[in-house]
């Protein structure tokens, strides 16, 4: 019965201080936020003096920099310090961006501290750069160089961050470097991130476009299928060059199709061709390739093209039926053409392109535009 | 002689609960550990907030659903994320299910094709609409259970990313944004499983479910969830999990005659994984909350746990080198063994044990008031352990409590740790024997 005893005098501690220890998070939790709050209350101080200072002497007092060093070494610091500069930020962002560069100095600094911190309090650091990419100077080399340390880092977020950051600051060199040395340590950056982020570049994108295909080659299939994808959406204008590419057969084959998808909202005449070989030779071309260049075609509205896409309605594969329907509902096929179609043995192919074109069955005479949009 | 065996079971029942109490404890601490570090993590931007991450389907399975259909849809629609599409699949309902979805959202007759990757029955009646940008299809079939339902979904998505839910789930705004987060992080991840819990968030105030029984629910849910979620192993509840379609596709979607839940198809995949190596995750994302609200009846509660212990059974022994995978990290493995028998054993030494106490009582060969002692302390820990990971789930969310729900939370505790325990033993009990 001892044992009994023991177990209960074991429990009714572990009770009491699980209980202590919700109670004392509690506390802290509450303390935390007063002290957050008048920290808060002290930054702002700071920061609209220094904007005061900024307006009325044209720079920030070595007084508030050497401040600003000395506190934001500590995360939460530069947490509630980020905070504040938003707020000043939704209000004057002139006079903020203004701020910024007359307090690169701190950031330079800090950047050597944060280097040595754990990756979660880097990724901090960096996602505080990339929202204010004023604070580091555009000749800055040396915190670039620093920069660098960070776009290598092993957490994701960190190397997100400071790409972030670099793309925000317009920097043509550091995001074709960065992005050439990620490829190059085979760091993961995924493909649609990327494109996504080369979206957010706000230097001229048109530069960019041409720094990066100047070396396409030099980098895996996925960083190749982001630059394409991020000219397709950022409308740049290199149809000649990305058909030169594709004619070549010489990359991956998702890189291809990403090319392929480029001239569906890239009209270039002289594809036409290719995507009809593409269609028809089977042998080379697999069904993906296919489906992508049945998709693509919605937008080349020629009687060649509607009979290759007639054709595909046929296919043995059930995408590129589907992507080759959507494609015809888009362009204005003949009388004969529809009958065609509806005239078709197969009966998968008529029962796609009629529900694409749910109004075929009754209208099987009539001739109409109507787009419609599926992905692939 | 039958005075030993009773007081050796009844001292093996004993140990059985120290150990899990030991057992709760370790993986509560640590789970409470691994939540604040995500809580940290989401506050210094540790992650990667997108506009748009990738296009997914949520598919529910519907039977007989009309009174939570219409609000299950409506919630989807009233997201954040807005790159995804619903289909709601009737499994055979005989009551308003359909009537109500087609007026609701004036659908239309289509003469749709399906792609059958995947074995299903056949489909009647295809609908389709879409509302605020985002498509909704209906497909009506013959009941053939939720398994199927979902396989019939699957067939007719267009994205690569699925995810399966009953009418009777509730996403809050954010839910499906922070599901499909780890996706950007890597190429390897198959699956995101949420968080599970029952009540309502209303202007971040947490309120429990109006029924008793679903306040133990909602304790139980969130305990399962953290305590297993964060160790990769598979817990027994409903979840809302996120998976990509193609593997999805590879295993041939939810087995014919399974009961239809996450876990089953979870299951399935990691076996297909281990056997085919690679590099897979399977990621936990504790801030992806999902509500599931039960109805009042006691019974339909009873014989749901019932069903989701079959599936399990069924799957475990289906799938065992899941249990036994030398790949999982020792702490997942090690996880995977407690919970396992926790899981397989406790309710038949509970049943035992509970009917060799009273024995021994009554043959006065344990002393009633030490044992009485013991047990109000055990329940004590228990409970402070639950209502503890609880709190730490609302600090991640920064969702707050007002008074008399913490005391309605105190009561839900106590009821979770012990009719409700009782209650899910005697369901595993039986389901054991049903399976």
């Amino acid at each position: 019965m001892n044992y009994f005893y023991v177990i209960i005098f074991i429990y009714l501690s572990i009770i009491i201080l699980f209980v202590l220890f919700h109670i004392g998070i509690s506390i802290y939790g509450k303390i935390s936020k007063f002290f957050s709050l008048k920290k808060k209350k002290k930054y702002k101080r700071l920061i609209s003096n220094s904007l005061f200072d900024l307006k009325e002497v044209k720079y920030v007092s070595e007084e508030d920099i050497n401040f600003l060093k000395k506190k934001l070494k500590r995360i939460h610091n530069l947490y509630i310090f980020e905070d504040v500069l938003s707020d000043f930020f939704s209000k004057n962002p002139t006079l903020v961006l203004e701020y910024c560069k007359n307090v690169s100095g701190v950031f330079h600094y800090l950047s050597g501290i944060y280097r040595e911190k754990s990756s979660l309090q880097k990724a901090y650091f960096t996602h505080v750069l990339s929202l204010f990419p004023d604070i580091i100077q555009d000749d800055d080399n040396s915190i670039h160089y620093a920069m660098m340390h960070f776009v290598f880092d092993s957490s994701i977020h960190c190397r997100e961050n400071a790409m972030l950051f670099f793309y925000h600051k317009g920097s043509y060199k550091q995001v074709v470097n960065s992005l050439k040395k990620i490829n190059h340590r085979d760091l993961y950056y995924s493909p649609k991130l990327m494109s996504d982020d080369l979206l957010e570049f706000r230097g001229d994108k048109l530069k960019l476009t041409s720094l990066l295909l100047a070396d396409y080659d030099d980098f895996s299939y996925p960083f190749q299928i982001a630059i394409i994808n991020f000219i397709r959406l950022s409308d740049g204008d290199r149809r000649k060059e990305i058909f030169h590419k594709l004619l070549s057969h010489k990359y991956h084959k998702e890189v291809e199709l990403a090319m392929i998808r480029y001239f569906a909202t890239h009209y270039f005449v002289d594809i036409i061709e290719l995507f009809l070989k593409i269609l028809n030779d089977h042998d080379t071309y697999n069904f993906e390739y296919r489906l992508v260049t049945a998709f693509s075609l919605g937008n080349y509205d020629s009687p060649v093209v509607h009979q290759a896409l007639i054709k595909c309605l046929t296919d043995e594969n059930f995408y590129v039926r589907k992507n080759a329907a959507v494609s015809l509902s888009q362009m204005s096929l003949t009388n004969e053409e529809v009958k065609q179609i509806m005239g078709l043995k197969d009966s998968y192919a008529k029962e796609m392109f009629t529900y694409i074109w749910p109004s075929l069955e009754e209208e099987s005479t009539g001739v109409k535009k109507k787009g419609v949009e599926v992905p692939c | 002689m039958l005075n030993q065996v009773f007081l050796v079971l009844s001292y093996i029942f004993l140990g059985c609960l120290i150990f899990s109490s030991f057992l709760f404890l370790i993986f509560t601490i640590l789970g409470t550990v691994k939540l604040s570090k995500y809580e940290k993590k989401i506050t210094f931007s540790n992650i990667l907030k997108h506009e748009y991450y990738v296009p997914l389907s949520i598919i529910i399975a519907a039977h007989n659903d009309e009174n939570s259909i219409l609000t299950c849809i409506e919630s989807l629609l009233s997201l954040n994320y807005k790159l995804f599409e619903i289909i709601v699949v009737d499994d055979g309902s005989n009551d308003e299910t359909v009537s109500m979805i087609l007026n609701s959202f004036e659908m239309k007759l289509v003469k749709r094709p399906i792609q059958k990757n995947i074995q299903t029955g056949s489909v009647k009646e295809i609908y389709e609409t879409t509302v605020q940008n985002i498509k909704i299809t209906l497909l009506l079939k013959n009941h053939g259970g939720y398994a199927d339902a979902y396989n019939v979904g699957i067939n007719a998505s267009n994205y690569p990313y699925v995810a399966f839910i009953k009418a009777n789930y509730l996403l809050l705004v954010d839910t499906l944004e922070h599901l499909v987060r780890p996706v950007l992080e890597s190429d390897d991840v198959i699956i995101c499983n949420g968080l599970s819990s029952c009540g309502m968030v209303m202007d971040d105030v947490y309120t429990f479910p109006e029924h008793n029984f679903s306040k133990a629910l909602a304790f139980s849910y969130n305990q399962e969830s953290i305590l297993k979620g964060n160790y990769g192993d598979i817990s027994s509840i409903p979840t809302l999990s996120l998976f990509r379609k193609d593997m999805v596709v590879s295993v041939l979607g939810f087995d014919k005659g399974s009961i239809g839940e996450n876990f089953e198809l979870e299951r399935k995949i990691k076996s297909y994984c281990y056997l085919n190596a690679g590099n897979y995750i399977f990621q936990f994302v504790p801030d992806a909350l999902c509500f599931i609200n039960y109805s009042d009846r006691m019974i339909s509660l009873f014989q749901d746990r019932q069903r989701i212990y079959r599936g399990l059974f069924r799957s475990k022994r289906k799938y065992k080198k899941v249990f036994l995978n030398p790949k999982s990290k020792l702490k997942s493995f090690f996880s995977r063994i407690s919970f396992a028998f926790l899981d397989r054993f406790y309710p038949y030494i509970f049943c035992v044990g509970v009917i060799a106490l009273i024995f021994s009582f009554v043959n006065h060969i344990i002393s009633f008031l030490p044992f009485c002692i013991f047990l109000f302390t055990y329940i004590l820990l228990q409970g402070v352990l639950s209502y503890g990971l609880f709190l730490s789930q609302l600090r991640l969310f920064h969702y707050h409590v007002t008074f008399p729900e913490y005391l309605k939370g105190i009561f839900g505790v106590f009821l979770q740790v012990t009719i409700y325990r009782f209650f899910d033993s005697c369901s595993k009990f039986l389901a054991f024997f049903g399976f």
